[in-house]
């Protein structure tokens, strides 16, 4: 065998790939050839370094601690609360903007081009001459349009900020999706109770519970 | 690959019966998932990206795109290479992600630690010496070169099973092995580590 030969070999003798055949020849060529064996046993340490030299580094001791965390908070099991948000949660988000832009003049373009400060007030303030159904609720200028404009204009803020800690809490994610969802039932339920539609509950599937957290609850009451 | 403790269908029956439960969100077998590859799996990564906190960023990223998509696990793979698979996506869009801010991800451009040329008789200085030189010239390799050599002879995966981890043919892979052995050859020759010095040290 030839140093060219051998050469060729040494890839496939390397990767464990050679037959026993070729690695005895390739053996024998090595003993009677310095190159060769020099040029092997460069790789076969750099190898063997790779394989077994201890790392510098370790995993942090709380790491299973800290992921754990993030996967199943407390009590809710982890495939419910991913599958909600991704299934659920994202889907009805959608659906919240759409209602919203269909209850109160909320622009998308006005958002993506406001800053972070201005998307509420976007959303709540509809603009003048703007004819959404959430415009046409009550007489304008009556106490009833004003009492009104009111009220929808809170439920609006509470679900836009309920969406904004949504987006930016990862702990409470469906907590908050449910509540915006509900609050969004509500006020389509209100919009219709306040406005034309004398039908009422026929939107809401659910019951909407007792609102667990007081400081939110009695704005719900007036629904 | 990887883990190669007792006999090999009881192995992949257990890991079925775990995988099965942390599909119903139990938190012991998430638990048992994590702790059973979090080490294997860090090695890796970090080997890859070179920093503690970005790795262990990489392999958390990781576990929680698995455990989202258990669905999916087919039981044909093993978690291991399955979850290995999953960090290298990861770690190559973190290292983009990186490229895309600083210019430049690949070690090639750092400068190799060691030039020095072993002496006589390897103490345990001459040792540690090479040892530097070998890991500066592994973390000088492309990123699927270094992922290949790492794969291959740290966690001692086959071809194939390197192929599933990086998402490309077996040809391919084999392909970056050698071209990523030519190149660390080079690497050591230039910081002046030579095989015959190793023979005469080694063999004496
Ligand atoms: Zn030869």
């Amino acid at each position: 065998m030839h140093c060219d030969h051998a050469r060729q070999l040494f890839d496939a003798y390397l990767d464990g790939e050679l037959s026993a055949g070729l690695a005895t020849e390739l053996g024998a060529h090595r003993l009677n050839c310095e190159q060769c064996r020099h040029e092997l046993a460069l790789m076969e340490v750099a190898g063997h370094i790779i394989a077994s030299d201890p790392d510098a580094s370790a995993i942090s001791d709380d790491f299973t601690e800290r992921l754990l965390a993030c996967v199943s908070p407390a009590s809710t099991p982890w495939k419910r609360r991913v599958g909600f948000v991704l299934y659920v949660g994202v889907p009805l988000a959608a659906a919240a903007v759409v209602a919203l832009a269909f209850l109160g003049g909320f622009d998308p373009k006005a958002q993506r081009v406001a800053g972070q400060k201005d998307i509420a007030t976007t959303m709540m303030v509809p603009e003048n001459g703007d004819d959404t159904p959430a415009n046409r609720i009550g007489a304008p200028g009556t106490d009833e349009s004003r009492r009104g404009k009111g009220a929808q204009t809170q439920r609006r803020q509470r679900i836009e900020e309920n969406w904004e800690a949504m987006r930016q809490s990862g702990d409470s994610l469906q907590k908050n999706v449910e509540l915006t969802i509900l609050q969004l039932l509500e006020l389509l339920n209100g919009a219709r109770e306040d406005g034309t539609d004398s039908g009422g509950n026929s939107l809401s599937p659910v019951k909407p519970p007792t609102n667990p957290d007081p400081a939110k609850g009695d704005d719900l009451e007036d629904l | 690959m990887i883990d190669n403790s007792s006999p090999r269908s009881r192995d992949r029956e257990a890991e079925r019966q775990l995988i099965l439960r942390a599909r119903d969100g139990e938190p012991a077998a998430l638990r048992a998932l994590i702790d059973g590859h979090k080490d294997r799996l860090y090695a890796f990564i970090w080997r890859m990206v070179r920093h503690h906190h970005d790795a262990e960023e990489i392999c958390q990223e990781t576990f929680l795109k698995a455990f989202a998509s258990l669905d999916s696990f087919s039981d044909q793979y093993r978690f291991s290479t399955w979850l290995f698979t999953i960090g290298y996506r990861v770690c190559l869009n973190s290292l983009r992600r990186k490229k895309a801010l600083t210019g430049d991800v690949e070690f090639a451009t750092l400068p190799i630690e060691s030039n020095e040329t072993p002496t006589a008789t390897l103490e345990s200085e001459d040792a540690n010496r090479l040892k530097r030189s070998v890991w500066s010239a592994v973390e000088r390799l492309s990123t699927p070169q270094r992922a290949s050599v790492v794969l291959f002879y740290r966690h001692e995966c086959s071809c194939h099973e390197i192929a599933e981890v990086l998402e490309l043919p077996v040809a391919t892979v084999k392909s970056h092995l050698h071209r990523g052995r030519a190149r660390l050859r080079l690497l050591l020759e230039d910081a002046g580590i030579s095989g015959e010095q190793l023979v005469r040290n080694f063999a004496g």
